[in-house]
C-alpha cells in the first residue's frame, strides 16, 4: 500500500465539494438539451456512483445498469431539479433509491458475487492482519459478502457514511430520512457486521476477540 | 488530528456521537494513515476496517462506456418522443377528416328524410273536425229495443247501445 493511494482516502474520494460551480453550469447546459454537457456529468460523477451502488447491490455488473438507468432518470427529470441542492446529491438520491429498489425487488435472496480471476488470499501473518490495510479486492470481497445481513436502507446509509466517508447530512439528503436516523443506521450496521465478520472472517479480527 | 485526540473520539465515533462532521472527517483520515492508532481503534472495533479501506475508481474506459451508454439511451428517447408527438398530430388530422365525413353523411341523410311528418299532419288535421251524429237502423224481430244513451264531455262524440232484452243478464 503506497502513499498515494491512502491519499485518495484522505481527499475524500471524488472531491466533490470543488464541482457545484462547474456542475451548475453544465447542468444548466443539459437543461437546454446540450447532450455533450449531460455526458460530461456523468463522466464526472459515474466512478463514485458505481462504487456505492456496487457495494450495496455486491454486484458490479448489474451496478453499471443501475448506474445508467440513475442517469437517464436524472434527464428525464433535469426540469424539476432544484438547484438548492447540491447537482451529486441529487443524482447520488436516484442511484441509492433505484440500488435499494433492487434490493427490495431481489428479496431476501442474495447473489454473492464472485469476479473471474479474483483470488482470495489468506492472511500471511494472522497477528499483523488488522493494523494493515486490506488490499483493495479483499476489502470489497468481504464488504459484499457481509452486507447481505444488513436491511436496505442500512446497507446505504452504511456504504455512504462510513465507506464512502460523506457528511451526515448529504447522507440524509440522499436517502430521504434525518441524519438521527443515518447515525442509527450505520451503528446497527456496524453491529450486525461484526457479528457476521466474527463468524465468516475471524482471521480480520484482532488477535484480542479471537482468543 | 494528533494521536491523543484521535485516541479520545474512538469511543465518541463508534457512538455516532461526533457532531462536527469536520472533526469526524479529520478522525476518518488520521484512521486511515496512522497505523498505530489505526490498530488501537481496529481493537475496538474491526469493522473500522471497511471505513480505513481506501476507494476504488472505475476505470477509464468503464466510465467511458457508461457515458457512451448513457448518451445513447437520452438519444433513444429523444427521438422516440419525437416521432410520438408527429404519430399524434397525423391521427389528430385523420379524426378530424372522419368526424367531417361522418357529418357531412348524417346531414345528407336527414335532409332525405325532412318532408314524411307533414302528410301526417295533414290527415290528422281532416280526422279532427267534428263528424255529424250517425244514423242506425235496428230491426228486431217483434220484440222490444231498449236504448241507453251515454253523455260524454265531449260534445263530437255519442254513445249509444241498443240492447235486445232477451240478451241482458
Amino acid at each position: 500500500m503506497t502513499r498515494a493511494r491512502l491519499s485518495v482516502v484522505e481527499s475524500g474520494g471524488d472531491n466533490r465539494d470543488d464541482r457545484p460551480a462547474d456542475d451548475r453550469r453544465l447542468v444548466d447546459a443539459a437543461r437546454r438539451g446540450d447532450e455533450d454537457a449531460f455526458a460530461a456529468l456523468v463522466e464526472r460523477h459515474a466512478s463514485g456512483m458505481h462504487r456505492v451502488v456496487a457495494r450495496v447491490l455486491s454486484d458490479d455488473a448489474e451496478a453499471w445498469d443501475v448506474v445508467q438507468m440513475a442517469w437517464l432518470r436524472a434527464w428525464q427529470s433535469l426540469g424539476r431539479y432544484d438547484s438548492h441542492w447540491r447537482f451529486s446529491t441529487w443524482v447520488y438520491r436516484i442511484a441509492s433509491n433505484l440500488a435499494i429498489d433492487v434490493l427490495r425487488a431481489r428479496g431476501s435472496r442474495e447473489r454473492a458475487h464472485v469476479r473471474a480471476g479474483e483470488a482470495w488470499l489468506r492472511p500471511a501473518s494472522v497477528a499483523s492482519r488488522p493494523a494493515a490495510l486490506a488490499a483493495e479486492g479483499e476489502v470489497e470481497h468481504v464488504l459484499r459478502e457481509l452486507v447481505a445481513g444488513l436491511t436496505p436502507q442500512q446497507r446505504a446509509a452504511f456504504v455512504l457514511r462510513e465507506v464512502e466517508g460523506m457528511e451526515t447530512a448529504e447522507v440524509a439528503d440522499i436517502l430521504g430520512c434525518t441524519a438521527t436516523t443515518v447515525r442509527n443506521h450505520v451503528f446497527q450496521a456496524r453491529r450486525t457486521l461484526r457479528g457476521a465478520m466474527e463468524q465468516r472472517y475471524p482471521e480480520f479480527l484482532p488477535r484480542t476477540m479471537r482468543e | 488530528m494528533d494521536c491523543e485526540r484521535f485516541g479520545e473520539l474512538i469511543d465518541a465515533y463508534l457512538c455516532e456521537t461526533i457532531e462536527d462532521e469536520e472533526e469526524r472527517a479529520q478522525w476518518r483520515t488520521h484512521l486511515a494513515t496512522c497505523r498505530q492508532c489505526r490498530a488501537t481503534a481496529l481493537e475496538r472495533e474491526p469493522m473500522l476496517l471497511l471505513a480505513a479501506a481506501p476507494r476504488r475508481e472505475a476505470g477509464a474506459f468503464e466510465v467511458a462506456a457508461c457515458a457512451r451508454n448513457v448518451r445513447a439511451l437520452v438519444h433513444q428517447q429523444r427521438l422516440a418522443h419525437s416521432l410520438h408527438r408527429r404519430v399524434y398530430r397525423w391521427l389528430a388530422v385523420a379524426a378530424a377528416v372522419v368526424v367531417l365525413l361522418a357529418g357531412g353523411m348524417v346531414w345528407r341523410s336527414l335532409r332525405v328524410a325532412g318532408t314524411a311528418p307533414e302528410a301526417a299532419a295533414i290527415v290528422q288535421t281532416q280526422e279532427t273536425s267534428p263528424a255529424s251524429t250517425p244514423e242506425i237502423d235496428v230491426e228486431m224481430d217483434g220484440s222490444d229495443v231498449r236504448v241507453y244513451q251515454f253523455a260524454v264531455d265531449d260534445p263530437n262524440m255519442a254513445v249509444t247501445l241498443i240492447v235486445n232484452p232477451a240478451m241482458e243478464l
